[in-house]
């Protein structure tokens, strides 16, 4: 796991939802930062709006931070 | 047998962004909420007098990430129920389920803001894809559905839309639920965020708002006078808690007024064109389910939009039902101070009635100088006039395109 990915979504997360970013570790879990299904496909829709990307259709959902963050690192940029 | 229904608190989203008790102070004083507002960052920029809640910003009262699935209708509904569930005695931070306690909410526009927002990122600037959460955002039951998330509201989760009569209907049938012994306690009101530039032009090009600049726009609605000129747009929110009696009495909450009669039909004659008979037949229904006679009533909140046919045709109304009572009836329309909310008129306008019985005092119709002799034959309650008295009971009117009347009767607990 990379820091700038953990360091994206904690922007990403505090930007959207208003969660402090020292709450968002790889083992938080996202109902405990109050992130059901709902919010989860619109981060992903603004992570895609951001970098330009599309990312698949997820087949298992993630719990945590640290599974979120799986399926979006193949995306974000190496720079 | 029928329930007896209580109302034990309300609520609102003040234009100003002060207080409730603030709102209806400058509403007995006649105090015009109505600004000079215009539309940014559109192609074709439009200036128009409107009343725009510029001091709300749902994020900091509600919190995120709450807000990210709300429209701003749907925040201002919230704050407004929030609200009157406090006034209640309630707890908001309680999310039991609550099976006998429901929601019952009107909004004329829902989420509209959300659609035009992606319409112009997909026409405008070729975007193909909208945003998830925009249909759980847009949908006209977005804020009833939020309501009973928020509070555990398990009976029931109710939306109208009813054009201008939409809150109103929307309480009338919440009183008719508890009063059925369907529930116990229903939150009801409504929210209407119109300032969309789609919605601003869609009412200009229909020429029924009132013009006005940055001098004139506080007097732009004059309700009943001859130089009425055209209803203003404002945006805003409104809430009830109604209760069953006993039920509210068994748990020592504060009585404010009772909801006392409701009546609702359809003109069926003209999308546009209010009917007299259709607003007789309403009120005559409403004053039948309180078990009151005409002459019984003391204040009438009229529907009063400022418009050249509309006004006219509510006093003939009102002179039809009450005849000779009618010179002695107090009637005033606040939409000359708070603007017309569309979906959320008869809410906020309901709240003005109950607070109007319970301080004994009617709110004036602001702007009102020269009555029209077309709207003569009624107490018109003008600025500076004295305007207390002993209200006992108290309706207020709403009339909807479409031709839906609703109407609501009011009177003070006893």
């Amino acid at each position: 796991m990379n820091t700038k990915a953990l360091e994206t979504m904690q922007a990403l997360l505090h930007e959207r939802l208003g969660i402090d970013k020292d709450k968002v570790t790889i083992d938080a879990s996202l109902e405990d930062l109050g992130i059901d299904s709902l919010m989860q496909i619109e981060l992903l829709f603004d992570f895609e709006d951001k970098y330009k990307v599309k990312i698949p259709d997820i087949k298992e959902k993630p719990k945590t931070i640290g599974e979120l963050l799986k399926v979006i690192e193949p995306f974000i940029p190496k720079d | 047998m029928k329930r007896r229904v209580a109302i034990t608190g309300v609520g609102m989203v003040d234009p100003l962004g002060i207080s409730i008790d603030s709102f209806f102070d400058r509403t007995i004083r006649g105090e015009s909420s109505i600004r000079h507002y215009s539309t940014r960052d559109v192609p074709v920029p439009i200036s128009i007098p409107a009343v725009y809640c510029a001091n709300f910003d749902g994020d900091e009262i509600l919190g995120k990430p709450r807000t990210i699935s709300m429209d701003r209708f749907s925040q201002m509904g919230l704050v407004a129920a929030f609200e009157a569930w406090i006034a209640a005695g309630l707890d908001i931070n309680d999310k039991t389920h609550k099976p006998d306690v429901g929601v019952s909410w009107g909004t004329a526009l829902g989420g509209t803001r959300i659609y035009e927002q992606g319409l112009k990122e997909m026409w405008l600037n070729g975007r193909e894809r909208l945003p998830p959460l925009a249909v759980v955002m847009g949908m006209n039951n977005a804020c009833a559905s939020h309501i009973a998330i928020q509070l555990g509201l398990g009976n029931s989760s109710l939306s109208y839309t009813v054009a201008c009569s939409s809150s109103s209907a929307a309480i009338g049938e919440a009183y008719r639920r508890i009063r059925d012994g369907e529930a116990n306690m229903m939150v009801a009101g409504g929210s209407d965020t119109p300032l969309i530039y789609g919605v601003i032009r869609a009412w200009d090009a229909m020429r029924v708002l009132s013009p006005g600049n940055e001098t004139t726009s506080p007097d732009a609605c004059r309700p009943f006078d001859r130089s009425r000129s055209g209803l203003v747009l404002g945006e805003g929110a409104a809430a009830l808690v109604l209760e069953d009696w006993d039920h509210a009495v068994a748990r020592n909450a504060p009585i404010i007024a009772e909801l006392a009669g409701y009546g609702s039909n359809c003109d069926h004659t003209n999308l546009v064109k209010p009917d007299s008979a259709g607003q007789i037949a309403a009120i005559s229904l409403a004053l039948e389910d309180a078990g009151l006679a005409a002459d019984e009533i003391g204040y009438i909140n009229a529907h009063g939009t400022a418009t050249i046919e509309g006004d006219p045709n509510e006093i003939e109304a009102l002179r039809g039902v009450f005849g000779s009572h009618a010179e002695n009836l107090a009637v005033s329309s606040t939409k000359s101070t708070h603007g017309h909310l569309m979906g959320a008129s008869g809410a906020i306008e309901a709240v003005i009635t109950i607070l109007s019985i319970e301080n004994g005092i009617a709110p004036p119709t602001a702007n009102l100088k020269d009555i029209d002799p077309t709207c003569e034959g009624v107490r018109h309650i003008k600025v500076g006039d004295n305007n207390k008295f002993n209200l006992r009971t108290a309706i207020s009117n709403s009339f909807a395109f479409g031709g839906s009347n609703a109407v609501l009767v009011f009177r003070v607990p006893q």
